[in-house]
């Protein structure tokens, strides 16, 4: 029924479905393009009002065009790939952050048909497709996927360039995503149990009626959900990647003109396409009323823009209120809080789900669910009493703190940075 | 049906894209390097010291325990598809499974795996060694990278802070002494 | 068919010139990229294959996960930039008699085995019948497997535990 380009190449391919396609990516790459030009503008726009100034006001009306202007002045600047860098690293690790950035998007639907319970499907040129560049019936994991690639363009640039600070950020920053990808798969499991389907498309078709995985996980993943994916797009507060105050720029310090510029796009991509997905996930999609009538297709893109928008200025809205967490109080929620409560909560939506199928009895599964939380909290409580009575010296200390100096300062009487020679050459240079 | 090929179009066409707007600007933008813009960033001052090569084991920890919670995670994900048509059994599968990895992850919690307040820890181990005195400028800045992921209440080779932190807890102080 | 056999090629193409990289590049981090390209063509010939769920796993649990460790046990251990002096390549004619050996053995395996047959038309398999082979067939080794999990946490804590006659030393 859906003509799309398949990897499998197993179907005919007609000229129309190849125009399809080509049009859904197409629309898509300008969409995620044009999207970010607005988001900049709109995150700078809504900071200065909520700090009572006006933000840029100069280019175009309302300054809507300042992002351009930003992103043509990032054109005429001088691209530098310092000395220390691995120059192949330090080159590849933009489209490593921008590549995954652009593909989280490609199983979002944005819209579709489901005006009198239909299922989303629209005709183009006589062919039945969905507004979203493909369905993989994985569509699901690929999220997951692509978010847990995203730690490679952070942690190579880090690395890559040959400098203190994004090498801190690196480290710092691919621990944290590391962390909470852990509670953002767990709350996604949530969603899973109640869709039954990995297709994002089915997952949308599964909340029809209203019955928004919001409410019907009960708040809770959605919650730890918010939390993580913030968190893995190093957004405030959990901007720890480039605390200003202690990292510089953190990881992309050394770089510079359009390099810097793709890390950039790549994470004001990245909250667009999250919010998207959050909205796939939790908030029914492109679902919601009509009042009048229009092609059906046209209502579910409002809808679908307006939950959007909604979650960007959320996440605005933590940036200009919330100050940012220090590095042990990121690791206590995510560690402490957020993954415990998300695998409880998981089992016991599971326990719940099962026992609606078989008729148990009601009070007894609730009890004991309960008991299973009161359980696991007194576990953890202990676990965290005896970690904080009676830690293991070498575990909750870096444990390699002291030897890492020793060794480090041993190490750097070798290779000193040669900084008389370096200063020689610059005046001759100049001279 | 899978429907791959448009995701890996849309992969070309950004990496296209990238590519692109890097080489027009290597067409536009000047080209005047010099070492010292070549060099490090550090903040307006001649790097000194060398960027640290190593890091402690702590992250590799968190790494190593994000795979098996990863496992996990991938272990669940089949039956929250399927639970309907898995019934009991599945359940108590699931169950088992999870309880295994969460009674590991309370022993990971309880050994202190995830506590990274280590600031007194770190002090007082240093104060042992009697390297408190010992704060040159070299030592500041690879403290610095041992400790980047600490909290950021005290800078460590401050004996001022040391004094607040250590006071702060009596036994500290007195092992110290 | 043809498209498909295009792709196998092509992927098997770009898998041989990475892990050929992978131990003749000079630099480990290098080498753990490489490494993770290998790793996500075999998650393509997955995704080829009609093993969705296998293809995707690969690329969560080994290029999200794997890697990412394996990059920071280099950075753990010293990563530089630019070409590792230690690694001379001193042991690559007995390393590439062993891989020949190995390949050769692999290779025999599959064609003994296999033979002649083809490949079915359909091979797609579902994420459902994933879980139902794994919750009744193979409940028991899954049920191994969180124990292992266990097991490999508590070896992450012995290895990142200090050897007590380390400490020792740096006193």
């Amino acid at each position: 029924m859906i003509f799309a380009v398949d990897l499998l190449l197993r179907d005919s391919i007609g000229l129309v479905e190849v125009g399809i396609v080509l049009l859904k990516v197409g629309v898509a790459f300008v969409l995620l393009l044009l999207g970010v030009m607005l988001m900049i503008w709109f995150e700078r726009k809504f900071i200065s009002d909520m700090q009572n100034r006006i933000g840029p006001n100069l280019a175009g009306p309302f300054g809507i065009f300042q992002t351009l202007a930003d992103g043509i002045k990032l054109f005429f600047k001088e691209d530098q790939v310092p000395a220390k860098a691995d120059p192949l690293v330090f080159r590849l690790a933009p489209y490593l952050a921008l590549v995954p950035a652009f593909l989280i998007f490609t199983v979002v639907p944005i819209g579709g048909d489901f005006s009198g319970g239909g299922d989303g499907t629209v005709t183009w040129w006589g062919r039945q497709t969905f507004l979203q560049v493909a369905d993989p019936p994985i569509g699901f994991l690929i999220i997951l996927a692509m978010s847990s690639m995203a730690v490679y363009g952070v942690l190579l640039a880090g690395w890559a360039s040959g400098s203190k600070y994004p090498l801190f950020s690196a480290i710092r920053v691919s621990a944290q995503m590391v962390s909470y990808e852990v509670a953002l798969g767990l709350s996604f499991a949530s969603v899973l149990l109640m869709s039954k389907s990995f297709s994002t498309h089915d997952i949308v078709l599964s909340q029809g009626g209203y019955e928004w995985n919001l409410w019907m996980t009960g708040l809770v993943p959605f919650f730890i959900f918010l939390l993580a994916v913030t968190a893995e797009m190093n957004r405030p507060p959990f901007d720890l990647v480039e605390a200003e105050q202690e990292l510089v720029g953190g990881f992309h310090t050394e770089y510079s003109s359009l390099r810097f510029a793709l890390f950039y796009l790549a994470e004001f991509m990245n909250v667009i396409t999250m919010s998207g997905v959050i909205v796939t996930l939790f908030l029914g999609g492109p679902e919601g009323p009509e009042p009048f009538p229009l092609p059906g297709w046209l209502w579910g893109i409002f809808w679908f823009c307006l939950k959007m928008v909604v979650f960007l200025a959320v996440f605005v809205w933590f940036r200009a209120t919330l100050p940012r967490f220090r590095y042990d109080q990121l690791m206590n929620l995510g560690w402490k809080l957020l993954i415990p409560l998300s695998l409880v909560w998981f089992l016991a939506l599971a326990t719940l789900q099962v026992s609606d199928n078989r008729d148990w009895n009601d009070f007894i599964v609730l009890a004991s669910i309960f008991g299973g939380f009161v359980l696991v909290g007194l576990l953890l409580k202990r676990a965290l009493k005896t970690a904080a009575h009676n830690p293991d010296p070498d575990l909750s200390a870096p444990a390699t703190a002291e030897n890492n100096v020793e060794e480090n300062a041993g190490r750097n009487t070798e290779n000193n940075f040669d900084i008389e020679n370096l200063k020689e050459k610059d005046l001759g240079g100049k001279n | 049906m899978g429907q791959y090929l448009p995701i890996i179009l849309l992969a070309v066409l950004a990496v296209v894209f990238g590519a692109v707007s890097i080489f027009v600007s290597h067409l536009l933008a000047p080209k005047k390097s010099n070492p010292i813009k070549e060099s490090p960033y550090e903040c307006g001052v001649d790097p000194v010291v060398e960027t640290p090569e190593r890091f402690p084991v702590k992250f590799f920890l968190i790494a190593m325990i994000f795979i098996v919670f990863d496992v996990e995670i991938i272990f669940l994900y089949p039956w929250a598809v399927a639970h309907g048509s898995l019934g009991v059994v599945g359940l108590v599968a699931i169950l088992i499974f999870s309880f295994a990895v969460f009674e590991s992850f309370l022993y990971l919690v309880s050994k202190g795996v995830f506590n990274w307040n280590s600031v007194k820890i770190g002090l007082t181990s240093r104060l042992q060694k009697s390297q408190a005195e010992a704060s040159s400028l070299k030592d500041s800045v690879l403290l610095g990278n041992t400790k980047f992921g600490m909290s950021s209440n005290g800078s460590n080779n401050d004996t001022e802070s040391i004094r607040r932190v250590s006071s702060k807890d009596k036994g500290i102080v007195e092992v110290a002494k | 068919m043809v498209a498909q056999n295009i792709a196998f090629g092509v992927m098997v193409g770009i898998m041989g010139l990475s892990a050929i990289r992978v131990v003749t590049t000079r630099n480990v981090v290098h080498a753990a990229l490489y490494l993770m390209v290998v790793l996500a063509t075999v998650a393509g010939l997955f995704l080829l294959l009609g093993a969705e769920f296998l293809g995707i796993t690969q690329v969560l649990i080994y290029i999200g996960a794997v890697i990412v460790l394996f990059l920071f046990g280099i950075m753990l251990t010293g990563a530089r930039i630019g070409k590792e002096k230690l690694l001379s390549h001193r042991n690559k004619v007995p390393a590439l008699m062993i891989a020949t050996v190995i390949t050769a053995v692999s290779i025999y395996a599959a064609i003994d085995y296999f033979g002649a047959d083809k490949l079915p038309e359909e091979t797609r398999t579902s994420t459902k019948e994933v879980a139902n082979s794994l919750f009744s067939q193979y409940i028991i080794p899954f049920e191994v497997a969180s124990v292992l999990l266990l097991a490999a946490l508590i070896g992450a804590i012995v290895i990142a535990r200090r050897e007590p006659h380390e400490e020792n030393l740096t006193k």
